[in-house]
C-alpha cells in the first residue's frame, strides 16, 4: 500500500481514528464505529492532541481539521447519517463534497470504499449486486455467484455507503435507491429464501454527492429526494482559511515525490488563491466588480493549479514557485470549454492584477509581466 | 451601610465572585437581557431574600412608571421609550441627527420589556414582596454623551454587547464551536438544572472573566478606557450612588440589584457618583404597549420573543424540561404554519425533526434543545430538496412561530401615548374599520366635507408610514384616486382605499411618539423634516407644499410656501420652475379637495414662479442636445399653461417676447427654435412665412442637418400649423426634394423622427397632399387600379432605392 498514489481517509488517518477510538466514551449509534462526538472532532480537528497506545509505545496524535468551511453543517450530517434518511451534499464543483463525504464514512464505518461513482452509464447492478456468470451458468443463482456491490455490501455490514455524482446517473437508476432508504430492505429476486432478502443492519446510510454544475438535484425524483437532508456546500469563505488549505494540499500530494523539495513560497500561494477568491466572489478585496465567468473557481481547482506550478518548478525551474508558473497553469486549468473563461481571467489581470503591479505590491508585478502566457492562448 | 469593597485581583476569578456573593446587604443578581433562565432565577431570589428594596437597571426617570409596569391588569409586552428634543443643541448634533441645523435632533432610547425579561420579573417579584422599586440606570440626557452621540445614532436599544465582544468569550465560542453568542448564552445558561446560587455564580463567573480577563496571555486586563469612552464607568458610578442611597435609608434588610452581569461583577467595587446631567422638560419618558414583532426587529439579542415566551410558559407550569417542552411545542406549531404556507410537512416529519433536534443538542452538549438546534431540525426534516429553492417557505413558518404575535397591554391608569390616543380617536371618528379585515374605503372628495377630511387622516397615516394600508389590486397599491402630486389618476372624482388594521400600528405609533403628540403634528415635522433637503429646488418645495395640502396640513402651508418663494428666488432651473408652475396647476385643478389657504398669497407665488421661469428662457437657447428633451418638454408645458390656467392671469406678452427672441436667433438649438415657432404661431406671432424661410435656412443652408431637428420641434410644439398649411408644406417638401442624396440620408431619421409626432389620419392627409405635389391630379383611390403616372414613379422610386441598399444588405 505506501506505493499508492492515494491512501482512503480510513488509512490515510488510521492514527487519528484509532486516537479517537480509544479516547470515545460518548453514546455510540449501533453500527457506528465512533460516537457522533468523536467523528466530529475527527472531522473538524481538535487542538488537544490524543494519546495512543500502540505496540507497546504511547504517542500523541494530533487530530486535524479536515474540513475547512461550515461547522454546523458538519454537525447536521453526522445527525442526518444517525438517523434513517439520507444525506446529500450538493454545491459547487471543488467544494470538498466527496472530501468530506469520505472522511465522514470512514469516522462512521471505518470503510469509505463502499462507493458508487454516477455517470450516464452506471446501471443497476454496479449499485446493487451482480453475478459471475460462469459459477451462474455453472450452479444457477446462488449466494457464491452473487457479486455484491457496494449497496448490497453496505447494507449486509451496516456501513454508510457513498454515492458520488449521483445526479449524473439516470433517474430511473437512481430510484434504486428508494426501497433501500425507506424499507432499509434489498431483494435479491433471484434467490430463494432468506438470501433473496438482504435487511439492512444499523450503520447503514448513504451519503450522496452532487454538483450545481450537473444536471440539478431538482431533475431528482421527489420520491428519492424525501429520502435525503440535503446540505449544501458552499466554497470557502475566509483566504486565509483557503490558503491553509491549499499549502496543506499541494505539500501532502508533493510529499515524498520527486517534487517534495520545491519551495512555493507564501507571496506565491497568496496570489494564486487570492485570484481564485476573487473571481469566485466576482469581486476584489477592495470591493471592485468583476467580469464572472462560468469557470469552476473552486478551491480543489486551485490546489490544482499549484501542483502543477510546483511540478513546472521542480522539473524545468529553480526549484521554487514563481508567478509565472502560476499564470502558465492558471488558464490550462481554469478554461475548459468555453472562451469567456478566459476573457474573465483576462478581464481580471486587467482589472485586479495591473494596479497591483503600478502599486509594486509583491509578487503581483511578476504576476502582471506573465500575462502574455494568456495571449499564447490565443 | 454595607462598605464599597476593595476588588480582588483580576486574575483572582473565585476571589472576585466569592466576594460579590458575600455581601451581606446587597444581592447582585447578574442577568442577560432577554434571558427566561434570568428571569427565573431573579424571581426565586426576590421570593427568598425578602429584600427592601429591588434596583434595576433602567433609566431612574422612569421610576415613576414602575406602578403601572407592575399592575396587575398590565400584560407585557411593553416598553418605556424616552426622547430627548436638543432645542438648545445642548450636544452640538443638531444639523447632523437632525435635516438642518434649525431643527433639533431627536435623541430615543428604547428598554422593551417582557415577561421573561429578568428587569420585569424583578420589578413583578419586588412588587409581590413590597419591596421598594427604584430605576437606577442614567436617563437619556446622560447618556447621549456616550451613546447617540459617540455613535452618531439617533436611537439606542440597551444590548449585551460588552459580554458578546469580550475576548474571552470569543476564545469559548471558538473552542465550543458557537456560531454566535445567543447560541454560547443558551447552551451554556438556558439550563433547567442550573438554579440558584449555582446560577448566580455561573453568571458572574462569566462575566468577570469577560470583562478581566486579557484578550491574550500576558496583556492588560480588558477593562479599560473603552468603558470610559462608552460610559459604562460612568453609568456604574452612578447605579452605584443609587445603592448607597437605598442602603442609607434602610438601616437593616437587603436590597436586590439586579443589572447586566458585565455590571455585577464592578459595581461592589464602584465609588458611588451621581452622573452630571440636566433634566428639562425636553425629556420625556413615557410607558407604552408593544409587540413581540417589533421587539424582533429592535433587539438583536430578541429576535426569537414567541420562543422565549413558550420556554417562560414551561417555566412557570414547573415542567421539568422546560426548553425541552417549548422547543416541541414550537416545531408542532412550525409545522401547522407550514401546513398552512401549502408545504407537505407530515407528523413523520416532524416525529423525525425532533430527533434531529435532541440528536443536535446531544451532539453539541446542550442539556436540553436550544433555538439554533430546533431551526437546524426543522430544515432538516421539513424542507425535501435543495434548501435554497425549499428552504425559505420553512424558514418563514419558524421565524413566524419565533417571533410570536403576542402584543402588551397596559392598565388605563398609565394612560396612553398621546399620539396613539390621537390616533384611535381620529380612526374611531372616522369609522375605520379596525378588525384587520381588509375593507374598501370610498371617499368623494369634491361633495363631501367628512370625506375629505378622512382623506387627508389617511394621508397623513400613509406619510407616516404607519402599516394600515391593505392592497387594491395584489400589487400592494393601497389608494386609487386622483394624486395631484403625481399628476395622475386627475380624471378620478373619488379616493378608493384599502384600510387594513395590522398588529404592528400602534409599534409604529410609539416609534412616531418623538414626532408629535397628535398624527397631524407627526406628519408636520417629518414635512418639516424633508425640507432643508428641498430648499433652493423650486420642484421639490412645491411637491411639500403639494403633499401639505393633500393631508390639509394648514398650520405648515404658509411656512411651505414661504420656502417656496425662497426657493424661486434661487433656483433658476428652467425644468424646477415649470414643474412648480405645473404642479400649482394641480393644485387649483383640485382646490374644492384639499385645502388651499391664503389663496391670494398662492397667486402672488405663482405669479412669480412664472415670471422666474419666463426670466431664464432666453438662457436656454445654447443649451446641449442632451439636456434639451426635458427642457422642450417643459417649454410646451409652460405654454400650455400660459393659455389654460386662468385663475392668475399670466401676461403671455412676456413669454412671446422671449420665444421671439428665441425664434429669432439662428444660433438657438435648431429643435427649442422649432417649439419657439410653433408655440409663437400658436399665439398668432408667427407667419407661416417666417417658419417656411428658418426651414429653408437650415435645410438649404449649410445645416441642412439640423432640418430635422427643427421639424421635430416645430412639431412638438404645433402640428396645426404643418396641416393647415399649403405653403409650409411646399417648402418642406421642395427643400427636401432639393437635398442631395447623400445629405438626405443624414437627415432622414430626424425628419423621421419628426413626423411620427403626427397621428395616422393626419399622415393620410399629408400624404394626400403630397401626391398631388408631385404632380398627380388627385388622390388615387385605394381600390382603382394602379394609374400608369403613379406605376412609373413608383417604379423609379423602387429603382432609387434598391440602388441606394445596394450593399447595405
Amino acid at each position: 500500500m505506501t506505493d499508492a498514489i492515494r491512501l482512503p481517509a480510513e488509512l490515510a488517518c488510521a492514527d487519528e481514528l484509532a486516537a479517537l477510538a480509544a479516547h470515545d466514551h460518548a453514546p455510540c449509534p449501533a453500527g457506528w464505529h465512533l460516537s457522533p462526538r468523536a467523528v466530529e472532532t475527527f472531522v473538524l480537528g481538535s487542538d488537544d492532541p490524543l494519546l495512543l497506545e500502540r505496540d507497546g509505545e504511547t504517542r500523541e496524535v494530533g487530530i486535524t481539521r479536515k474540513f475547512y468551511g461550515d461547522d454546523v453543517l458538519v454537525q447536521r450530517a453526522i445527525v442526518t447519517l444517525a438517523s434513517d434518511r439520507g444525506l446529500l451534499l450538493i454545491g459547487e464543483p471543488g467544494t470538498a463534497k466527496s472530501w468530506l463525504s469520505e472522511h465522514l464514512a470512514a469516522a462512521i464505518s471505518g470503510n469509505s470504499r463502499l462507493t458508487i461513482q454516477g455517470s450516464a452509464g452506471l446501471t443497476e447492478d454496479q449499485i446493487k449486486y451482480g453475478w459471475n456468470y460462469a459459477l451462474l451458468l455453472a450452479e444457477g443463482p446462488s449466494p457464491r455467484a452473487l457479486v455484491p456491490a457496494p449497496l448490497y455490501t453496505g447494507m449486509r455490514e451496516g456501513r454508510v455507503v457513498r454515492f458520488e455524482e449521483i445526479t449524473r446517473a439516470p433517474h430511473e437508476v437512481q430510484d434504486t435507491l428508494l426501497s433501500a432508504l425507506s424499507d432499509k430492505i434489498l431483494t435479491v429476486p433471484e434467490l430463494a429464501g432468506d438470501d433473496g432478502v438482504v435487511l439492512a443492519r444499523r450503520g447503514f446510510n448513504i451519503i450522496a454527492t452532487a454538483n450545481t454544475r450537473d444536471r440539478g438535484v431538482n431533475e431528482m425524483s421527489s420520491a428519492l429526494k424525501r429520502r435525503f437532508n440535503f446540505e449544501t456546500v458552499a466554497p470557502v469563505a475566509e483566504l486565509d482559511e483557503e490558503l491553509r488549505i491549499v499549502r496543506e494540499q499541494v505539500e501532502g500530494t508533493l510529499a515524498e515525490g520527486p517534487a517534495a523539495e520545491v519551495e512555493l513560497p507564501d507571496d506565491v500561494l497568496e496570489l494564486l488563491v487570492t485570484t481564485f477568491h476573487e473571481v469566485r466572489a466576482g469581486r476584489t478585496r477592495d470591493g471592485v466588480k468583476l467580469e464572472r465567468g462560468g469557470a469552476v473557481m473552486s478551491t480543489a481547482e486551485a490546489v490544482s493549479v499549484g501542483l502543477d506550478a510546483a511540478l513546472h518548478a521542480a522539473f524545468f525551474g529553480r526549484g521554487t514557485v514563481t508567478a509565472e508558473h502560476l499564470v502558465i497553469h492558471l488558464a490550462g486549468t481554469v478554461v475548459k470549454d468555453d472562451p469567456k473563461d478566459l476573457a474573465t481571467l483576462r478581464s481580471y489581470f486587467d482589472v485586479a492584477v495591473k494596479p497591483r503591479a503600478k502599486k509594486e505590491l509583491g509578487q503581483w508585478k511578476a504576476f502582471h509581466r506573465a500575462r502574455k502566457h494568456l495571449k499564447a492562448l490565443d | 451601610m454595607a462598605r464599597r469593597k476593595k476588588a480582588p485581583a483580576a486574575d483572582d476569578v473565585t476571589a472576585g465572585v466569592d466576594a460579590i456573593l458575600a455581601d451581606e446587604r446587597v444581592v447582585y443578581a447578574p442577568v442577560k437581557h432577554y434571558s427566561p433562565a434570568c428571569a427565573r432565577e431573579v424571581t426565586r431570589l426576590v421570593e427568598e431574600v425578602m429584600p427592601v428594596a429591588v434596583l434595576v437597571e433602567g433609566p431612574e426617570d422612569a421610576t415613576a412608571h414602575i406602578p403601572h409596569i407592575v399592575h396587575a391588569d398590565t400584560a407585557p409586552p411593553l416598553t418605556i421609550f424616552s426622547v430627548y428634543v436638543d432645542r438648545k443643541d445642548r450636544f452640538g448634533l443638531n444639523g447632523t441627527l437632525s435635516p438642518d441645523p434649525e431643527v433639533p435632533a431627536r435623541y430615543r432610547s428604547w428598554w422593551p420589556m417582557t415577561v421573561f425579561c429578568p428587569e420585569y420579573a424583578a420589578l413583578r417579584a419586588g412588587a409581590e414582596v413590597g419591596a421598594e422599586l427604584l430605576f437606577v440606570d442614567l436617563p437619556v440626557p446622560g447618556r447621549i454623551p456616550f451613546t447617540h452621540a459617540r455613535t452618531r445614532q439617533r436611537t439606542e436599544v440597551v444590548d449585551d454587547h460588552h459580554l458578546a465582544t469580550s475576548a474571552y468569550f470569543g476564545a469559548l465560542q471558538r473552542k465550543q464551536r458557537r456560531r454566535d453568542f445567543e447560541e454560547f448564552w443558551r447552551a451554556n445558561f438556558e439550563r433547567g438544572a442550573l438554579t440558584g446560587e449555582a446560577f448566580r455564580r455561573a453568571v458572574l463567573t462569566f462575566a468577570w472573566c469577560a470583562r478581566y480577563a486579557a484578550a491574550e496571555p500576558g496583556e492588560p486586563p480588558a477593562e479599560g478606557s473603552r468603558l470610559d469612552v462608552d460610559g459604562t464607568h460612568v453609568r456604574e458610578c452612578h447605579m452605584r450612588w443609587h445603592i448607597e442611597r437605598v442602603l442609607k435609608r434602610y438601616e437593616a434588610g437587603r436590597v436586590v440589584v439586579v443589572t447586566g452581569a458585565y455590571h455585577s461583577v464592578a459595581l461592589p467595587f464602584t465609588r458611588g457618583r451621581k452622573a452630571k446631567f440636566k433634566l428639562d422638560r425636553d425629556l420625556e419618558t413615557m410607558l407604552s404597549p408593544y409587540s413581540y414583532s417589533a421587539l424582533a426587529r429592535l433587539y438583536h439579542m430578541a429576535r426569537t420573543p414567541g420562543y422565549e415566551h413558550a420556554i417562560w410558559d414551561a417555566m412557570e407550569a414547573a415542567e421539568p424540561r422546560p426548553y425541552d417542552s417549548a422547543a416541541q411545542r414550537t416545531l408542532v406549531e412550525v409545522m401547522r404554519r407550514a401546513r398552512e404556507r401549502g408545504e407537505a410537512v407530515s407528523t413523520a416529519d416532524a416525529v423525525g425533526a425532533w430527533q434531529a433536534a435532541r440528536r443536535l443538542a446531544e451532539l453539541r452538549r446542550n442539556d436540553e434543545v436550544t433555538v439554533h438546534d430546533l431551526l437546524d431540525a426543522c430544515q432538516m426534516g421539513f424542507v425535501k430538496g435543495d434548501r435554497a429553492l425549499a428552504g425559505p417557505a420553512i424558514v418563514q413558518a419558524a421565524q413566524a412561530v419565533l417571533v410570536g404575535r403576542r402584543h402588551g397591554y397596559l392598565t388605563p391608569e398609565a394612560g396612553v401615548l398621546p399620539l396613539i390616543g390621537d390616533f384611535h380617536a381620529r380612526a374611531k371618528s372616522h369609522r375605520l374599520d379596525l378588525s384587520g379585515a381588509q375593507k374598501s374605503v370610498r371617499l368623494d372628495l369634491h361633495k363631501q366635507l367628512k370625506h375629505r377630511q378622512k382623506s387627508a387622516f389617511l394621508h397623513r397615516c400613509r406619510h407616516l408610514d404607519i402599516p394600515m394600508f391593505g392592497d387594491l389590486d395584489g400589487e400592494g397599491t393601497p389608494l386609487k384616486g386622483p394624486d395631484p402630486i403625481t399628476g395622475e389618476g386627475m380624471h378620478l372624482i373619488t379616493e378608493t382605499w384599502a384600510v387594513r388594521w395590522r398588529e404592528t400600528v400602534d409599534d409604529r405609533l410609539v416609534e412616531l411618539a418623538a414626532e408629535g403628540a397628535t398624527v397631524a403634528e407627526a406628519a408636520t415635522a417629518r414635512l418639516r423634516g424633508a425640507l432643508p433637503a428641498a430648499r433652493g429646488d423650486a420642484a421639490a418645495t412645491t411637491a411639500l407644499l403639494l403633499r401639505c395640502a393633500q393631508m390639509r396640513l394648514v398650520d405648515a402651508f404658509d411656512e411651505l410656501l414661504d420656502a417656496v418663494d425662497a426657493a424661486v428666488v434661487d433656483d433658476a432651473r428652467f425644468t424646477h420652475l415649470v414643474d412648480a408652475l405645473d404642479d400649482f396647476v394641480l393644485l387649483f385643478a383640485y382646490r374644492d379637495a384639499i385645502a388651499t389657504r391664503g389663496l391670494d398669497r398662492l397667486i402672488t407665488t405663482i405669479g412669480a414662479v412664472w415670471l422666474k421661469a419666463i426670466t431664464v428662457l432666453p438662457g436656454l437657447r445654447h443649451i446641449d442636445a442632451d439636456a434639451l428633451p426635458p427642457v422642450l418638454e417643459r417649454l410646451l408645458t409652460l405654454s400650455r399653461i400660459a393659455v389654460t390656467f386662468e385663475v392668475a392671469e399670466f401676461d403671455t406678452v412676456l413669454l412671446v417676447d422671449a420665444l421671439a427672441r428665441m425664434a429669432s436667433d439662428d444660433g438657438t438649438a435648431p429643435a427649442l427654435r422649432g417649439a419657439a415657432h410653433g408655440i409663437l404661431h400658436g399665439f398668432g406671432a408667427a407667419r407661416e412665412r417666417q417658419i417656411a424661410a428658418a426651414l429653408s435656412g437650415y435645410l438649404r443652408g449649410l445645416r441642412p442637418t439640423e432640418g430635422g431637428a427643427y421639424l421635430d420641434g416645430l412639431f412638438q410644439a404645433s402640428r396645426s400649423v404643418f396641416m393647415r398649411s399649403p405653403r409650409l408644406l411646399r417648402a418642406v417638401h421642395e427643400a427636401i426634394g432639393a437635398l442631395d442624396w447623400e445629405t438626405f440620408k443624414t437627415v432622414l431619421p430626424d425628419l423621421r423622427r419628426a413626423f411620427t409626432r403626427f397621428i395616422p389620419g393626419e399622415l393620410d392627409r399629408i400624404s394626400q397632399r403630397v401626391v398631388v405635389q408631385i404632380g398627380l391630379a388627385e388622390a388615387p383611390d385605394a381600390d382603382a387600379p394602379v394609374p400608369p403616372a403613379l406605376a412609373r414613379v413608383g417604379a423609379a422610386l423602387d429603382r432609387q432605392v434598391s440602388a441606394a441598399l445596394d450593399g447595405w444588405v
